[in-house]
């Protein structure tokens, strides 16, 4: 690649910036002034017709239109995609390494984290259905999240700050439920669906203790946090039911499915 | 951040327009490409914070046309367009510099340093200075020679590499 020579002509890239009144007034003074001594003034003139031409050409309202058709229509695209396409890219951890991780957490009671980020809030939460009271006596439906570390793997909890880049591994603790759907949420609104991966019917629960979702996931670097939430029931039910509620002024949950959450801040890039 | 697309077009359109058709060579896929930038400056809407972001979209557009000059994979008409091609083509060198190009969008507008293939364009193909580059990527000059020291020698070996 050729090294550029110092070059008299001022790049167009400080035109462009000098009519956009984009520069420090210094430095505009002295593109000016640059300009000036190369006779080459028309080309702040030039530029100003041009942007005449093309905002007469094309108005602000249809080029917003056009924007926020193209952001709605990616937006709805990447709601309910699978995991692999969205939020976090998978992890080359096998099933196995998965499943092993999940044989090493002891099954404990362990409280569930909120903190009331989204349209669940006003759905029933853990020690709400009688019935699932008596399931598994103290132990309620719950959705924990871990960092894969050099070492053991980190448990995260609601005040754990995450990084773009973090490997995590999501389990769940069915609490003999036995339809189940784990979903998370950016602060974009997106919504990435972990178990099933795809929309569909909720997937069928197992295990007593902290049952591993199939793959480990690097976490994205979207800003704002991300929520993990599980939704379990004991009859058949869709991911739609979920993936509804969990969009701003979506409808609420039935009122026989039981909600979990936790959600973890990102630190700012 | 809250982000009124038609202040922003009729205050920087034209400009990225123009950037897109200079860097792209086409009318209808400049156009294109110029609301793409503007898609992704609202995606990232929380993250710009400049009041003036005349250099913050140019970079945005600048990598949203290598982008697309990446897949097209066409004939340059000339030096500076094969030029921008061979830049286009360069995969960001090593694992944790492609993960830094993955991530370059938010970077820019993030303010952090920009990809190296949009400092090679501005280099090269707009002719900044060095100095000037950084000043506009939030990089040391000496950073910069890095980048495109680092560039260099990947393009050099992909070419011994290809006469193997």
């Amino acid at each position: 690649m050729p090294v550029p020579e110092e070059r008299d002509r001022v790049p167009d890239w400080f035109v462009e910036r000098l009519v956009a009144n984009d520069l420090p007034a210094a430095d505009a003074a002295r593109i000016r002034a640059r300009l000036e001594a190369a006779g080459e003034l028309h080309r702040v003139r030039e530029l100003e017709e041009s942007n005449s031409a093309i905002l007469a050409d094309r108005s602000a309202a249809d080029v917003a239109l056009e924007v926020h058709r193209r952001r709605n229509q990616r937006t709805d695209a990447a709601r309910e995609r699978p995991r692999t396409l969205r939020a976090f890219a998978p992890r080359a951890l096998a099933v196995g390494s998965a499943l092993a991780l999940g044989t090493l957490i002891a099954t404990r009671w362990l409280p569930i984290e909120t903190e009331g980020t989204g349209a669940l809030p006003s759905v029933p939460t853990e020690g709400s259905s009688p019935k699932e009271m008596a399931t598994i006596k103290g132990l309620s439906p719950h959705v924990v999240v871990y960092r894969k570390t050099n070492a053991s793997p980190d448990r995260l909890s609601a005040s754990t700050v995450v990084h773009g880049g973090d490997t995590l591994q999501v389990t769940y603790v069915a609490a003999g439920r036995r339809f189940g759907v784990v979903a998370s949420v950016d602060a974009a609104g997106s919504i990435t669906l972990h178990l099933p991966e795809r929309p569909g019917p909720a997937a069928p629960l197992v295990g007593q203790g902290e049952t591993p979702l199939p793959h480990a996931f690097e976490l994205d670097d979207s800003p704002g946090f991300e929520r993990f939430v599980l939704v379990t029931g004991d009859r058949p039910f869709s991911t739609t039911e979920v993936v509804e509620s969990l969009r701003p002024g979506g409808a609420p949950l039935p009122i026989d499915l039981t909600a979990s959450d936790i959600t973890l801040r990102k630190a700012p890039q | 951040m809250a982000i009124d697309v038609e202040k922003l077009y009729r205050s920087h359109g034209a400009m990225v327009l123009r950037r897109c058709r200079r860097l792209l060579r086409n009318d209808g896929k400049a156009l294109d490409a110029m609301h793409d930038v503007f898609v992704e400056v609202l995606r990232r809407r929380d993250t710009l914070h400049e009041d003036k972001p005349a250099s913050l979209l140019l970079q945005v557009a600048t990598h949203v046309c290598l982008n697309r000059l990446r897949s097209e994979r066409r004939h340059p008409e000339d030096p500076e367009q094969a030029l921008l091609l061979e830049i286009a083509s360069n995969d960001d060198e090593s694992p944790e510099s492609r993960a830094l190009a993955r991530r370059a969008l938010d970077r820019l507008l993030g303010r952090t340093p920009a990809s190296t293939r949009v400092i090679a364009v501005l280099h090269y193909v707009d002719g900044l200075t060095l100095e000037e580059v950084a000043a506009e990527v939030g990089l040391s000059v000496s950073g910069v020679r890095k980048r495109l020291r680092g560039l260099q020698e990947r393009r050099q070996q992909e070419r011994e590499d290809a006469r193997a």
